[in-house]
C-alpha cells in the first residue's frame, strides 16, 4: 500500500508540476526539456498562478478494479513543505502519511507506524515540497528530451528526468496542448524498485491551475484510477500537519 | 460447499487462499447466458491470465492453443454454470493454486448449499480434520451450539444434515486422481464443516461416534458465530475474528495464544491488541491451523510485532516487479506507547488447511529463525493473487506472482514443513489434549533463558 500511497503523492504533484529547468537537449531537432517544461507550466496556468497559493487541499478517490476496492483520498499541503495525506479504505481504515517539516512518516492499520528514512524519506521530502513544481531543476538535476513519440493516441515529447537519488522518470508532453500526457517512473522503496506508469486525463481548471481530474495508473502491475473530486487553496490550520500520537511515540 | 467457496474466494491485494479442486463451478446455480456474453467472459478470463500470469511459459501449457480449443465451447455454453466449468477447466491446466472462477453473486452461490441468509449466518462452532480415514472433531468452540449439544473433540462425524460419509467419499472419488492428499483432507473437512453451517436457529441433525465408539445422534441448533462478518474488495462476506487466550506453560508462567480464521484488515487492530495483551507471557503461539490466507500485506505487518530489526518475510515476483514483503518492527502500541517487539519465543501451528498468506507468515518466520513451526505440512497454495470481475459478473481469482521466502524458499506445492510434526490424534483429543499446541507450549517452556531472537 505504501507504494500506492507514494505514487499517489507523486501523481498529485506531477499534475501540478512546473518550471522544470532542463539540461541542454542532446538532439538538435527536439525542443529542449526546459522549453517543454516551461510550455507545460504555461499550459496549466503559469508560474504566477502556481506560486500564488499558500495551501492546497485535494479530495479524490482511487479505485482498484482488480481488487474491487475504492478508497477516498484527502491531501492537505502548506508552504514550504508540509503535507498530510489520508486514504480511507473500506474495511481497512485510514492509511496516513505526512511530513510536518521535520519528520516524514506513515501509519496504517496493517503495518503500523513508521518514521521514514533512506530512499523513502528522500521521496517524501520531494513530494512534500509545496513548490516542487517551481523547483524542479533542484529535484531533477538531469533532464533531457529523448524523442518525439505518441502516447495515449497523442503526439508528445518524451523527457527523461533523474532525481538526485537516481530515481528516474519519463514524462511525455503533448506536442499541441503542452500538457503532460503520461509519466513512467522507477522508484526506490523498502519493497524494492517499483515501476509505475500514469496517464493523465481530463484536465480541469482548479482555481486557475489546470490539473488532470482523472489519472490511470499501473503500479507494480496493478491498475488503478484516481479521480480528483475537489481542490481548493483555502487556509489550512497548522494542527492538520501535526504528528499523530503514534509517530510522536516512535520519536521518544 | 459454502466454506469451500469462501476459501476459494479468499484473496487479496496480493495473496490469498485457494480452493479445493473443482469446487466453485459446480456449486453455483445455473442462469442462462447469451453466447456473446459467454464469449466475452471467456475471452476476458483468458486475456487476464495471458497478460498477468508471472510464468510466461504458462507452466508448459500452450495458452494460445488452449484458447482456440475452448473458446467455441464457451460460446456454446447455455448457462453461467456451464461456462464456469469451461473456464475453470482452462485454469486447471496451469496446475497452480489461486486460479478459480467464483460465481459473481456470492450470496446466491452460497445459498445454493443450504446456507442461511448472509445477514444471519449460523454455525455449530466445530472444526473438523480428516485423520486416519475419518473426520475428527478437532475443536469445539466455547459457548458454541455444538458445545451446548454435548459434542466433544475426538468424536468422529458420520453425517450432518444431508452430508453423509458415503456422499463425502463419493465426492472425494471425483477429485482428480493426481490430487495431493492434503487436498483430499482439506476438501473432506471443509465439505463436512459446511454441513454444520446455515442460518441462526436452524437445526442440524448429526451422527457421531463418541469416545466409546458408540453412534450418537445429536441435534444442534445453530447459533450466531463468534466474530463479525466482513468484506474486502470483491470478497464475499467472511467471518473475521481474533481469539486470544493464556494457557499454563507448566512452570508457573503462561503462554499466549492468538488464533484467527482469516487475514482481513478489519482485524488488524484486534491483532495489535492481542500481541500487546500478551507481552508478559513466556511465549506466544500463533495458531494458523485452518487459516486459508487473506490480505498478504498483513503478514509482514503482523510479523513486525515479533522482529526487532527491519527484515524481509518474503518476496513476490511478478512479470515486471520484484516486491519485498518488508517487516518493520512494531515499536508503538495500539494506545500509542513506545514498546519493543515481543522478544519471547514464538510458535506457529499449521495444518493442511493453512494456506497462502498464512504460509507466507509461517514459512517466513520459520526461515528467519524467529518461529518454530508445529503441526502438519501446510497446503502449499502460496501465490499472490488478484480478483477482478468478469463481464458476466463472476470473479476471477488469479495468481499474479510467484512468492519466495527470505532465503528463496518456495511454498507453492510444497507447503511449510513443520519443525515438529504433530498431527491431530483421536486419543489425545478425547483426553482433552491438543498435540500440536502441547508441543509448542513445551518448546516455549524449554526456551526460558535462551538468547534473544534477532
Amino acid at each position: 500500500m505504501k507504494v500506492r500511497t507514494n505514487l499517489v503523492r507523486t501523481l498529485v504533484l506531477a499534475g501540478a508540476a512546473s518550471a522544470l529547468a532542463a539540461a541542454p537537449a542532446r538532439a538538435q531537432e527536439l525542443p529542449a526539456a526546459r522549453d517543454i517544461v516551461n510550455a507545460y507550466v504555461n499550459a496549466i496556468g503559469g508560474a504566477e498562478a502556481l506560486g500564488r497559493a499558500q495551501h492546497r487541499h485535494m479530495v479524490g478517490e482511487v479505485s482498484m478494479p482488480a481488487a474491487g476496492m475504492t478508497m477516498t483520498m484527502e491531501i492537505w499541503q502548506a508552504r514550504p513543505n508540509k503535507m498530510t495525506m489520508v486514504m480511507t479504505i473500506p474495511s481497512l481504515g485510514e492509511m496516513k502519511s505526512g511530513y510536518d517539516g521535520e519528520v516524514a512518516w506513515s501509519s496504517n492499520p496493517m503495518s503500523g507506524a513508521q518514521i521514514l528514512d533512506g530512499a523513502e524519506l528522500e521521496q517524501a521530502l520531494r513530494q512534500s515540497d509545496f513548490d516542487a513544481n517551481l523547483r524542479f531543476e533542484h529535484l531533477f538535476p538531469t533532464m533531457e528530451t529523448v524523442e518525439r513519440t505518441e502516447m495515449a493516441g497523442r503526439p508528445c515529447y518524451r523527457v527523461r528526468m533523474v532525481a538526485t537519488n537516481g530515481d528516474e522518470a519519463f514524462g511525455c508532453f503533448d506536442v499541441e496542448t503542452k500538457l503532460l500526457l503520461t509519466m513512467s517512473s522507477r522508484m526506490e522503496s523498502q519493497m524494492g524498485v517499483i515501476e509505475s506508469t500514469q496517464e493523465f486525463q481530463e484536465y480541469k481548471d482548479f482555481g486557475g491551475v489546470k490539473m488532470p481530474s482523472r489519472t490511470l495508473m499501473n503500479v507494480a502491475g496493478q491498475q488503478m484510477v484516481m479521480t480528483v473530486k475537489e481542490m481548493d487553496t483555502n487556509p489550512i490550520p497548522d494542527a492538520t500537519f501535526a504528528l499523530p500520537a503514534e509517530i510522536r511515540a516512535l520519536k521518544q | 460447499m459454502r466454506r469451500i467457496l469462501v476459501a476459494g474466494s479468499l484473496l487479496a491485494l496480493a495473496g490469498c487462499a485457494a480452493a479445493a479442486p473443482g469446487n466453485a463451478p459446480a456449486a453455483a446455480q445455473a442462469r442462462p447466458i447469451e453466447p456473446a456474453l459467454a464469449e466475452a467472459t471467456f475471452d476476458t478470463a483468458w486475456s487476464i491470465i495471458h497478460r498477468t500470469f508471472w510464468d510466461t511459459t504458462f507452466n508448459g501449457v500452450d495458452w494460445q492453443a488452449t484458447r482456440d480449443e475452448l473458446r467455441p465451447q464457451a460460446r456454446a455454453a447455455r448457462t453461467d454454470a456451464e461456462l464456469r466449468v469451461i473456464i475453470q477447466g482452462m485454469l486447471d491446466r496451469l496446475r497452480m493454486s489461486h486460479l478459480v472462477v467464483i460465481p459473481g453473486d456470492a450470496a446466491e452461490a452460497l445459498a445454493s448449499d443450504r446456507a442461511g441468509p448472509a445477514e444471519h449466518p449460523g454455525s455449530a462452532g466445530v472444526e473438523l480434520r480428516w485423520a486416519d480415514d475419518a473426520l475428527l472433531v478437532t475443536r469445539v468452540m466455547a459457548g458454541s451450539a455444538a458445545e451446548a449439544a454435548g459434542v466433544r473433540p475426538g468424536w468422529i462425524v458420520e453425517s450432518a444434515g444431508e452430508m453423509t460419509e458415503a456422499r463425502l467419499r463419493e465426492a472425494l472419488s471425483r477429485l482428480p486422481a493426481s490430487s495431493d492428499p492434503r487436498r483430499y483432507a482439506s476438501f473432506a473437512s471443509q465439505a463436512m464443516e459446511s454441513a454444520f453451517e446455515g442460518a441462526v436457529g436452524d437445526t442440524v441433525r448429526a451422527r457421531f461416534r463418541d469416545g466409546q465408539d458408540r453412534r450418537t445422534d445429536v441435534s444442534i441448533v445453530l447459533r450466531e458465530p463468534q466474530g463479525r462478518m466482513a468484506t474486502f474488495g470483491n470478497l464475499p462476506p467472511i467471518l473475521a475474528r481474533v481469539e486470544t487466550e493464556r494457557v499454563p506453560a507448566g512452570d508457573g508462567r503462561e503462554v499466549g495464544v492468538i488464533r484467527f480464521p482469516i487475514w482481513l484488515p478489519v482485524v488488524s487492530g484486534d491483532l495489535d491488541r492481542a500481541v500487546d495483551a500478551l507481552r508478559g507471557t513466556a511465549g506466544i503461539v500463533v495458531d494458523m491451523r485452518g487459516n486459508p490466507g487473506g490480505v498478504s500485506a498483513m503478514a509482514s505487518g503482523f510479523a513486525g510485532h515479533f522482529v526487532n530489526r527491519r527484515d524481509t518475510l518474503g518476496t513476490m515476483i511478478t512479470r515486471r516487479d520484484v516486491i519485498h514483503f518488508v517487516i518493520n518492527p512494531r515499536r508503538v502500541s495500539p494506545d500509542a506507547r513506545p514498546v519493543v517487539p515481543f522478544a519471547g519465543p514464538v510458535a506457529v501451528l499449521v495444518d493442511e488447511r493453512t494456506a497462502s498468506t498464512s504460509e507466507f507468515f509461517a514459512g517466513g518466520m520459520q526461515a528467519l529463525g524467529r518461529a518454530r513451526v508445529f503441526g502438519v505440512q501446510s497446503a502449499g497454495q502460496a501465490l499472490p493473487s488478484l480478483m477482478p470481475r468478469l463481464p458476466n459478473g463472476d470473479v476471477l481469482l488469479h495468481a499474479v506472482a510467484d512468492f519466495v521466502g527470505p532465503d528463496g524458499e518456495k511454498w507453492e506445492g510444497a507447503g511449510v514443513v513443520p519443525d515438529a510434526v504433530t498431527p491431530p490424534a483421536r486419543a489425545a483429543l478425547l483426553a482433552g489434549r491438543d498435540p500440536a499446541m502441547e508441543s509448542a507450549v513445551t518448546w516455549i517452556r524449554s526456551q526460558a533463558g535462551a538468547a534473544a531472537p534477532r
